[in-house]
């Protein structure tokens, strides 16, 4: 083709295109996308009736839902299909896995054994534990020599020198607070990781079934806003600092029996992490005990 | 690498992945909705799975919901005692085996004289984890339930129907629709944006309020649709030209609805600048192969 013919040609397209067009892309290459695809044997898209509605497929083939740090992935004919679907985890601290930390750069913290440690665990990285304590969290990717190679950091933005600086693991069955004095705060996590297919977001709450209590003995609820050494109270703390009507994200609160909010979201989103840190200190005259409690961290979706 | 080869490799690559780690189950639907007529029964299902690699019980409870303006006006208590007599869970508990699935069954079986009402429950499923010593930490999911008994008022304001291109040129065209609940039924909006050319040829149709989201007796919401991607950084459909966008919502089945038309031009203009830059390559060629 010459110029000659070119020319009007090309100019004829630009037309067309300034006319109206359009061109939709549910599959493409370079950031390549597949809304849903299927391979199947058979089944109904969509049945219903007055009083039911049905959408199924026979026969799909390599179904099911995986999922990594950044992405989950649908497999199978309802994969493309919104349903309004929730994933909640729970992390809780094993006060026994504890290990000093000496150093952090970006998401590698160097730690004093990697022992025990491995890929895919969620661990918390505590600065200056105590009352005051900064922590972040996140998921192990790599173990490479003593450092943790971490795939995110969610809360608080750390200084890690090795001064009373450590790592724990998050995947106890239940917490502890270790032994309480009368010269320190003992705390632990309490972590999740929530996922809510919902545009309009979810809530985290809260709530205790009794005080932190042995028998008749009770450590009290925090009420003055911090848990502080030599005094007996109890409270917690969240990493989630947008919840406007909440005080658990400004200081050391009380978990009652009534649902308190303690992290939100607002929009859909996948693997929302966040924590609580759970505080207690005692005087030197409380009376030695096992104390416990049950907590009951809840998911509400924002219907 | 052809498309179905890299599903089936990504597919590959996610079965080497190890499972999560920690307490973990997954509950559907996240709320639901039951219409039904005093005196009448009826009846829903709820499905939890159990994603974690051991035995779970769960504690079944229908608590009581109470809903404010915003989604943060919301508080639970113990299920009124009246209600309670109408609504009922299969059972307590459910137990279910590792990486497994179980279904909660519900029955409503409201009285002949209660009056017309919109309850608000929610069924709470607690993952059981009692400690032996220490703190124990359960994790619970709520279901929100709708359920509407009787013909109730029913009263719906359209406040605002905006429908707006991105930079006013570009794609994502974005359609709002604000709503105001004023009457007692649940408002769920349903309907499409749908674009058309200016020969009138349908070049898209999306839903609005894919998930189905509320707004609840003296809510309002804003329910939001998009042509064309809506994240940042993400290459557009390509579309040039006059369009008409036709926004067609009812707030419940069967209910009135409401339309809203504009008219939108799309111009890509980096696209078109390139255009126009061949294009005067092209005519200067033109001109100079034919001489002077």
């Amino acid at each position: 083709m010459n110029v000659r013919t070119a020319f009007p040609l090309t100019l004829c397209a630009f037309v067309l295109l300034l006319i109206t067009q359009v061109a939709n892309a549910q599959m493409s290459s370079t950031n390549y996308r597949i809304d849903w695809d299927v391979i199947n044997a058979g089944g109904s898209d969509s049945s219903s009736s007055a009083s039911y509605q049905l959408r199924d497929s026979i026969g799909g083939v390599a179904e099911g839902n995986s999922t990594s740090t950044s992405y989950s992935f649908d497999a199978g004919h309802r994969g493309g299909i919104y349903d309004r679907v929730v994933d909640f985890n729970l992390y809780l601290q094993d006060r026994s896995s504890q290990v000093g930390s000496s150093a952090l750069s970006g998401t590698t913290v160097t730690i004093a054994s990697t022992s025990g440690f491995s890929a895919d665990q969620m661990v918390a990285i505590v600065q200056d534990e105590g009352a005051s304590q900064s922590t972040a969290i996140g998921k192990i990717t790599s173990v490479s020599g003593s450092d943790l190679i971490i795939d995110s950091l969610s809360g608080d933005s750390l200084t890690i020198d090795g001064s009373n600086d450590v790592v724990y693991r998050l995947n106890a069955s239940s917490l502890s607070l270790g032994t309480l004095t009368g010269s320190s705060v003992a705390t632990s996590i309490v972590a999740w990781e929530a996922s809510g297919d919902v545009d309009s977001g979810f809530d985290i709450y809260i709530s205790e079934d009794t005080d932190l209590i042995d028998g008749s003995n009770t450590i009290t609820d925090v009420s003055d806003g911090a848990v502080t050494a030599g005094s007996t109270e109890y409270g917690a703390r969240a990493s989630d600092s947008s919840i406007t009507s909440s005080t658990f994200d400004t200081q050391d609160t009380a978990i009652t029996t009534t649902l308190a909010a303690i992290a939100t979201e607002s929009a859909s989103i996948f693997a929302s992490r966040n924590f609580i840190t759970l505080k207690a200190g005692m005087t030197s005259s409380q009376t030695d005990g096992s104390y416990s409690h049950v907590l009951t961290v809840l998911y509400v979706g924002n219907y | 690498m052809s498309g179905i080869t890299k599903y089936i490799c990504l597919f590959a690559l996610l079965l080497l992945l190890p499972p999560n780690i920690g307490l973990a189950e997954e509950l559907w639907p996240e709320s639901f909705d039951v219409t039904i007529t005093a005196g009448e029964t009826g009846d829903a299902q709820l499905i939890l799975v159990n994603d974690q690699n051991d035995e779970a019980t769960y504690e079944l409870e229908i608590i009581q919901v109470h809903i404010g303006e915003t989604y943060e006006e919301i508080s639970f208590s113990k299920l009124d005692e009246e209600i309670a007599s109408w609504i009922s869970i299969d059972d307590g508990v459910l137990s279910l085996a590792a990486n497994t699935q179980g279904t909660i069954d519900l029955a409503f079986t409201p009285p002949d004289d209660l009056e017309p009402q919109v309850i608000t429950f929610g069924v709470k499923v607690t993952r059981q984890n009692q400690a032996s010593q220490g703190i124990g930490v359960q994790t619970a999911i709520v279901s929100l339930g709708f359920i509407t008994v009787g013909p109730v008022y029913e009263s719906v304001y359209w406040l605002d129907a905006t429908i707006e291109s991105s930079g006013g040129w570009s794609l994502p065209v974005i359609g709002h629709l604000s709503v105001r609940n004023e009457g007692e039924r649940v408002v769920i909006p349903q309907g499409s944006m749908r674009i058309t050319s200016l020969f009138g040829r349908e070049v898209a149709l999306n839903s609005v309020n894919v998930e189905g989201s509320r707004a609840v007796s003296g809510q309002t919401r804003t329910f939001t649709t998009y042509w064309g991607e809506q994240e940042e950084d993400t290459k557009q459909p390509f579309a040039i030209g006059l369009f008409t966008v036709d926004l067609e919502v009812q707030p419940w089945e069967d209910g009135e609805v409401f339309h809203a038309r504009q008219h939108i031009i799309i111009f890509p203009w980096k696209g078109a600048l390139f255009a126009l830059v061949i294009l005067g390559l092209l005519a200067w060629m033109h001109r100079f192969s034919r001489g002077p």
